[in-house]
């Protein structure tokens, strides 16, 4: 039996940055789908898809990063998400984590 | 990537093998021959010419950092025009922005969140394709912006269309060194080991 290939969203704003993390996970072997800002995120689950990873950017129009991890958590939700920011300061990435991630990575 | 190879071998000597001498005269003992010696010469000057343009942007005055190496290196068969691609979208993306920042600072009630909001997806993109000068005005930019400071964030404004300017064309010109080696039959070296 094939393993079943690995499939991620990637939730971010700007098109240059989509780009990069969706080639970065494509060469990992990951299936994509791209989510604009968060409520797109909130929406793509709601019509019943889910994802293995969730790469959430924190700073976005409309819904941002940490109003889309509390929501997704709270439709309980319980796949990996990954926040992605270029915030270094400690206040941040805790108020970022504690909105419901598993992860948290740096961009540059 | 196909490699071209450069010169003849030691036994003949190369004044010979540039001559217009007929194509077969010394096919038996060059590993080139000669119709071809002086195509492959070119390739070879202009990926040296490549190697050096590139090395500047890095270390002359930090136009790219490394993060445009990694970009590179997500590069490969599947998408071997990855590079120029997002730099092309960084470029539309900029320029939408750049716009969208002159209008803003031109209102009479200037905006600073919705102008901070575009500075810093400037600095986002900027920083993920590697141009560091383009970023680093960017963080400048913003700290005004968190002043409410018109004319320092209409001076940093300038600062950053002159980075993206000359960053824009200093890509471009790689480019199209790349496109023109690419055209005369040579491979774009993937040695760059001299960045740290």
């Amino acid at each position: 039996m094939e393993p079943r290939q690995l499939t991620a969203l990637i939730v971010e704003d700007d098109m240059v940055i989509r780009m990069v993390h969706q080639k970065i996970l494509n060469s990992v072997g990951l299936k994509i789908q791209v989510a604009e800002n968060g409520k797109e995120a909130i929406e793509i689950h709601g019509s019943g898809q889910s994802f293995d990873l969730i790469l959430m950017d924190r700073d976005m129009p409309v819904m941002n990063g940490i109003e889309a991890t509390k929501t997704l958590r709270s439709m309980g939700i319980n796949s990996m998400i990954t926040g992605v920011s270029t915030r270094s300061v400690a206040a941040h990435i805790r108020e970022f984590m504690e909105a419901g991630l598993d992860d948290y990575v740096e961009k540059p | 990537m196909r490699k071209v190879p450069m010169f003849c071998g030691p036994s003949v000597p190369k004044r010979r093998c540039l001559a217009q001498a007929p194509k077969d005269s010394c096919s038996s003992k060059c590993i080139v021959p000669c119709r071809q010696l002086k195509k492959t010469m070119d390739v070879g000057q202009m990926q040296r010419q490549w190697i050096d343009y590139t090395k500047s942007l890095f270390l002359e005055k930090g136009f790219l950092d490394g993060q445009f190496l990694q970009l590179q290196q997500l590069q490969d068969e599947n998408n071997p025009d990855f590079v120029v691609e997002v730099v092309s979208l960084f470029f539309e993306d900029s320029e939408r922005l750049l716009k969208d920042l002159t209008f803003a600072l031109d209102q009479n009630g200037v905006d600073f969140k919705k102008v901070d909001a575009h500075v810093h997806q400037l600095k986002g993109s900027s920083s993920s394709i590697g141009a560091q000068r383009v970023k680093n005005a960017c963080i400048a930019f913003r700290n005004f912006c968190e002043e409410q400071n018109t004319d320092a964030c209409l001076r940093c404004l300038q600062q950053v269309k002159q980075e993206y300017c000359i960053v824009k064309n200093k890509l471009e010109t790689m480019f199209r060194l790349e496109q023109q080696i690419v055209a005369a039959g040579g491979s774009i070296p993937t040695e760059l080991s001299f960045i740290g």
